[in-house]
């Protein structure tokens, strides 16, 4: 099943800027976060954010029925 | 405020409680197991500090020696002489001592109340004290061997708050912005869903109540609304006009432009409708090529113009792609509260009216209570003929046809009688279309075929050898047991398929000529003989008619009545007779009730003849003597039979 496009560029950029600064704290510089869980947690955030700016899609916008894509 | 922002405020709301819970409980939690940390690290400290000592008692001084000597501000240690409850050694500043007499005094007045915990046997206890707005821990060990306890005091912390958000709150704050992303995405998803829960509901309710074609309310919506409207007109004292509307020939155009083109007249049609009503009017589709239109707060006494206007909606032509095609509507009225005074009574009643308006060929006609008297009477002999066919209570009536050249009977025609027990003699036209409406024509036709063959075997016995014309109707014609049906009398009552004929007439083959055709041609070759009913009322041609296995044409007695008195229907049984015969059919004229047209068909060569001039129909046992007369006259012995004998012996 092809993925729908649903996620504008503004909306990548910044999901793709979280994402990189996420998974840097979380998993390259990691004594920002004390805590393993909640780093684990803010980690896997981040790379959530990196794949759906890669794929132009989140799976979460399709299942509220949003989209911030304009034709 | 809408639902998803109630969803999404709700969900925030309780992410916060739950994480407010969690920090108070987090928060206590941490702070009761520092401390519980914190002494037992103080006892520990004691009893190295106390180990120190050697089994003799020790002295104060040696004992002093013990307390490190470097200058921490957080830590103090305190001798208590348990005797007397005082300060065995102070501190060094003035702090110091006061926290240390403090501490003393809390120690001594706690250990006579027995407040703190105490261990009975390793004789501690130890607690927390608030000093100058600090917290210290404290724990105390007897010295063995000496009057004196030694306290140890450790500053807690300078801010408990601040060290618990420097390790608890950080993984609190980004739980609370995961919590908060998944309640709003939560909420988010749940709206969605909740919206196409909706969304589908209002479809499926939509559809419940509505013709998917047209989008008008359907025939239970149109109930619901007619109800309601004979409310609100009842409360205002007002008339409700129930409008039934029957469009004419759709099937002609569903069969001949498809179902597509007869969905988009179909769509046309309610379109110019509720264009052509006012706001308070309803309109809907009552199924097939019906719709039906309420109109409210009208009079009844302009009803024609209403209609009319109505019937203006199908005067102007509908185009369909190239097709251009004209709509009959007829229209059906009943009206609250003269005729009815519920929704379900005041349709059926419109319905009526449709159908009087059709059967007369009116374009509109109003509720009439005459007509369910009708109705009523119509309903019980459809019942009552259902009975008569199965009970075979109907008789079975035989008209002769006369070969006009010789005078001999050649052929009689079955024709079946309704004697009913209360109303007396039912015209055969009304209930064979009784039959045909209540499907029981089939059952009709078996019974007279059947009989019929029956009676052919009968006078065969006696030496009676006479053709029998058997009438179908369009239903037979659909009939594909037919053939096999006639096959199986004929071998039972051993009659020759010759003997026995099958009329039908023009219009019901042409209902469906390909299956006419074929059913013809299977009858044909058992070798029965094929006559074309009322020839002459219907759509046929000879060209058509050419290609059937049709035997004999029987011309409609509309046109033989009054052949010797009108010139033009004396001229069509003229064109008529002569084209029948080019192909090498054999023609019967009926209803020949006078001399002048006997003379006169027999002029223009005419074969065969049927009518009240001869013999009206009469009972098989009426019938007997005169073909035992005629079949005498057969075999040479008697004269030829004449009408003026036929009409003696009939009556």
């Amino acid at each position: 099943m092809a993925i729908k496009r649903n996620l504008h560029s503004i909306d990548i950029t910044v999901r793709f800027i979280i994402g990189v600064a996420l998974v840097y704290i979380c998993f390259i510089d990691v004594d920002y976060i004390s805590n393993d869980v909640v780093r684990w947690l803010l980690g896997i955030y981040g790379v959530i954010n990196i794949i759906s700016a890669a794929l132009r899609s989140c799976p979460i916008y399709a299942l509220a029925g949003i989209s911030t894509f304009r034709h | 405020m809408t639902f998803r922002s109630k969803l999404i405020l709700s969900f925030i709301t309780v992410i916060l409680m739950i994480l407010l819970i969690f920090s108070a409980v987090a928060y206590t939690s941490a702070r009761d197991y520092t401390q519980y940390n914190g002494q037992i690290l103080v006892h520990k400290e004691n009893l190295r500090l106390i180990s120190q000592l050697g089994p003799q008692p020790p002295s104060l001084e040696q004992i002093q020696q013990l307390f490190p000597s470097g200058k921490n501000a957080d830590q103090l240690y305190i001798l208590i002489d348990t005797q007397t409850g005082e300060l065995a050694s102070t501190g060094k500043n003035a702090n110091a001592i006061q926290l240390q007499q403090k501490i003393a005094h809390s120690l001594h007045s706690e250990t006579k109340a027995s407040t703190l915990s105490v261990d009975s046997e390793t004789n501690k206890n130890d607690g927390v004290i608030s000093f100058n707005g600090e917290e210290y821990l404290w724990a105390s060990n007897s010295i063995p061997n000496t009057p004196y306890k030694l306290v140890s005091t450790y500053r807690h912390t300078e801010n408990n708050i601040q060290t618990f958000l420097k390790y608890i709150g950080t993984p609190l704050a980004i739980t609370l912005f995961i919590g908060m992303w998944i309640a709003l995405w939560a909420s988010a998803i749940l709206t969605n869903l909740f919206k196409k829960i909706d969304d589908t509901n209002s479809q499926l309710q939509f559809q419940a109540h509505h013709d998917s074609l047209t989008q008008l309310p359907n025939r239970d919506a149109l109930s619901r609304v007619t109800q309601h409207a004979i409310e609100s007109a009842k409360a205002a004292d007002g008339e409700i006009i129930f409008c039934l509307i029957d469009i004419e020939g759709l099937k002609d155009i569903n069969d001949s432009l498809g179902h597509e083109n007869g969905d988009i007249l179909l769509n046309q049609i309610s379109q110019r409708l509720k264009g052509s009503l006012r706001a308070t009017d309803h309109i809907g589709r009552f199924g097939g090529n019906k719709f039906a239109v309420i109109l409210s707060h009208t009079q009844t006494n302009n009803i024609e113009s209403l209609c009319n206007k109505l019937l203006e909606n199908f005067e102007t032509v509908f185009e369909i792609d190239t097709h251009k095609l004209y709509v009959r509507a007829i229209l059906g009225i009943s009206i609250f509260p003269i005729h009815a005074d519920n929704s379900q009574v005041l349709i059926q009643k419109a319905e009526t009216a449709l159908y009087k308006a059709r059967k007369i060929a009116l374009d509109f006609a109003i509720y009439d209570v005459s007509l369910d008297k009708n109705n009523a009477e119509r309903l019980k002999l459809t019942h009552d003929l259902r009975n008569a066919i199965h009970n075979e209570e109907l008789k079975l009536y035989y008209q002769p046809q006369l070969d006009i050249r010789t005078g001999r009977i050649i052929s009689v025609e079955a024709l079946a009688r309704w004697i009913h027990p209360e109303q007396g003699f039912i015209p055969p036209d009304i209930f064979i279309e009784i039959a045909e409406q209540a499907g029981l024509i089939q059952s009709l036709t078996d019974w007279v075929m059947r009989t019929a063959i029956e009676q052919c075997s009968n006078w065969l016995k006696i030496g009676i050898e006479v053709a029998v014309s058997v009438n179908l109707s369009a239903r037979n014609l659909h009939d594909e047991t037919l053939g096999t049906q006639v096959s199986n009398l004929l071998n039972y009552w051993g009659i020759k398929p010759s003997q026995l004929c099958l009329e039908i007439t023009e219009t019901s083959m042409m209902t469906n000529p390909e299956h006419a055709r074929t059913l013809l041609d299977g009858l044909d070759n058992l070798g029965v003989r094929i006559s074309i009913d009322d020839f002459g009322t219907g759509y046929s041609s000879l060209a058509y008619l050419k290609q059937l296995p049709v035997d004999e044409l029987k011309v409609d007695k509309s046109f033989v009545l009054n052949m010797s008195s009108d010139e033009s229907d004396a001229s069509i049984v003229r064109a008529t007779v002569s084209l029948a015969h080019d192909p090498g059919l054999e023609v019967v004229a009926e209803g020949v009730e006078d001399q002048a047209t006997q003379d006169e068909l027999l002029k223009i060569g005419c074969e065969f003849i049927q009518g009240y001039h001869f013999a009206r129909p009469m009972p098989a046992a009426e019938l007997t003597p005169l073909l035992a007369s005629n079949q005498a006259e057969n075999n040479g012995d008697k004269a030829v039979v004449t009408p003026t004998v036929l009409q003696q012996q009939s009556r």
